[in-house]
């Protein structure tokens, strides 16, 4: 007879016993399992937090040189257009009195062959003003913003003389300048006559310049709260490409007639934004035609 | 080698022979067996745990191997279903080995040195040079088995040169007897 025949709870015994070491042994398993996940757990978890921070003081870093880059950009544009709008200050007045002077030589001689060439040259100086007039306005506005001089103005007066100007030029251009300016006669209104005018006049100096045997028409509206000018013309029209960026500077000119750098509608652009009002080009089928809106 | 493969075979033999077989293979490995899938572990550890297993069953390590990866491969799917569920059948699986799965599994487990993969397909069929200093082959040939079962699709592994007899790489032939169109 066998021991365990002998003693039947032993077996029994033993049983539990292996089955409980097992159980411990599981138990024991299962808890370093845990501990030891739970301690990749925070690691991983510390790592996050880690990363998150570095992540967080990269982001502010560049963040602030991002900032400074872009001080440094503004800086250097200001710079730009202080020294465009300096050169250009002390380039207008020689070249304007150089004009006067060519005027008064012009009815000092009855000689053509002088008058032709002073001709020429008060044409030559009178596209270098309008190039540094053009200038200064632009990095005026674009620096500090446009100097202005409001005072009560006629708006048909100030009209009438752009108009009068330009007409013989668009004689010698085979083309008739029509002005419809009745609902601007003894209309007063409050603006910068001298900035208006030279925004009149760089409209119709394109109108003029671009339009050959054809029609150019300035036309007054007057409503409640706004007043619009607009000057259209049957020159060639924009092309495509220069219409959605054409109050930028330098954007271009019409056709290759243009020998200019694209700064008068700019020009024109920035006046009508400075005097509260803006400038629009209005599509049409033949020539080109802009908007020229002031408040009342 | 990761937890999460440890944490396969444990699930393999609890299946096949109850939990007791798992607590007799860790001491007879002598091994404290307590793995989490996060975890990294001696790739030593396997190895005894192989041949303790294969003991037990009166099994050749080798086929342990095959059949901890036959049987290992649906856990494994059970503990990262977005590896697998992108493809349709096992040779689009095998094809992306190193491009995808791989940079995947580094994704979830930085330390992980998985073994590499060059692919060729066939009409039929994948050949795939396998290289790791674990010199696993065995498991993957298993793995590959069982994503045919995975995919419901009968497939033939073949092993030609074999790392663990001198070559620099296992050349391994997976065939489908049904592939899904590319």
């Amino acid at each position: 007879m066998t021991a365990a025949s002998e003693d039947p709870g032993g077996d029994e015994l033993s049983r539990l016993r292996d089955t409980v070491r097992r159980l411990e042994r599981r138990v024991a398993r299962e808890r370093t399992a845990r501990e030891e996940a739970e301690r990749i757990a925070e690691a991983g978890t510390r790592r996050l937090l880690d990363l998150n921070a570095e992540l967080d003081a990269r982001v502010a870093q560049r963040t602030a040189e991002l900032a400074d880059a872009n001080r440094e950009v503004h800086e250097a544009s200001l710079a730009k257009t202080r020294l465009l709008a300096a050169i250009s200050h002390q380039a207008f007045t020689p070249v304007h009195q150089a004009c006067g002077s060519i005027e008064l030589a012009v009815t000092a001689t009855h000689d053509p062959w002088a008058i032709e060439q002073l001709d020429r040259a008060r044409g030559a100086l009178t596209t270098i003003e309008r190039l540094f007039r053009n200038l200064l306005v632009v990095a005026e506005s674009d620096s500090h913003g446009l100097s202005l001089a409001i005072g009560p103005t006629d708006l048909g007066t100030a009209l009438g003389e752009v108009v009068e100007h330009w007409r013989p030029r668009a004689m010698q251009q085979r083309s008739l300048l029509v002005a419809d300016v009745r609902d601007g006669v003894g209309l007063v209104v409050d603006t910068d006559v001298l900035r208006l005018r030279h925004a009149l006049d760089e409209l119709l100096h394109n109108a003029v310049r671009y339009t050959i045997g054809g029609i150019v028409r300035l036309a007054v509206d007057v409503a409640d709260d706004q007043v619009v000018v607009t000057v259209g013309d049957e020159g060639p029209g924009l092309p495509v490409a220069l219409t959605d960026h054409l109050f930028e500077p330098f954007s271009g000119e019409r056709d290759a007639l243009g020998a200019g750098l694209g700064l008068g509608l700019a020009a024109a652009a920035r006046i009508a934004a400075a005097l509260g009002g803006r400038l629009d080009r209005v599509e049409q089928p033949v020539g080109e035609s802009f908007r020229l809106s002031l408040p009342r | 080698m990761k937890g999460v493969l440890f944490n396969v075979v444990e699930a393999v033999i609890t299946e096949l022979d109850g939990a007791d077989a798992w607590d007799d293979v860790l001491e007879a490995s002598g091994v404290v067996g307590a793995y989490t899938s996060l975890g990294d572990y001696p790739d030593g550890e396997l190895s005894v745990l192989v041949v303790a297993t294969a003991a037990r069953f009166e099994l050749s390590a080798d086929a342990v191997l095959v059949i901890a990866g036959r049987q290992g491969f649906r856990h494994l799917v059970a503990h990262h279903p977005e590896l697998v569920s992108q493809y349709r059948d096992v040779l689009g699986l095998a094809a992306d080995l190193d491009d995808v799965i791989h940079p995947e599994v580094r994704k979830l487990y930085p330390d992980a040195t998985p073994p590499t993969f060059r692919s060729v397909r066939r009409d039929h069929g994948i050949d795939l040079e396998y290289r790791s200093h674990r010199r696993l082959c065995r498991l993957v040939e298993g793995l590959l088995l069982g994503a045919g079962d995975y995919y419901g699709q009968a497939v033939t592994v073949t092993h030609g040169a074999c790392m663990r007899s001198g070559a620099s790489a296992c050349l391994i032939g997976l065939d489908v007897a049904h592939p899904v169109p590319r």
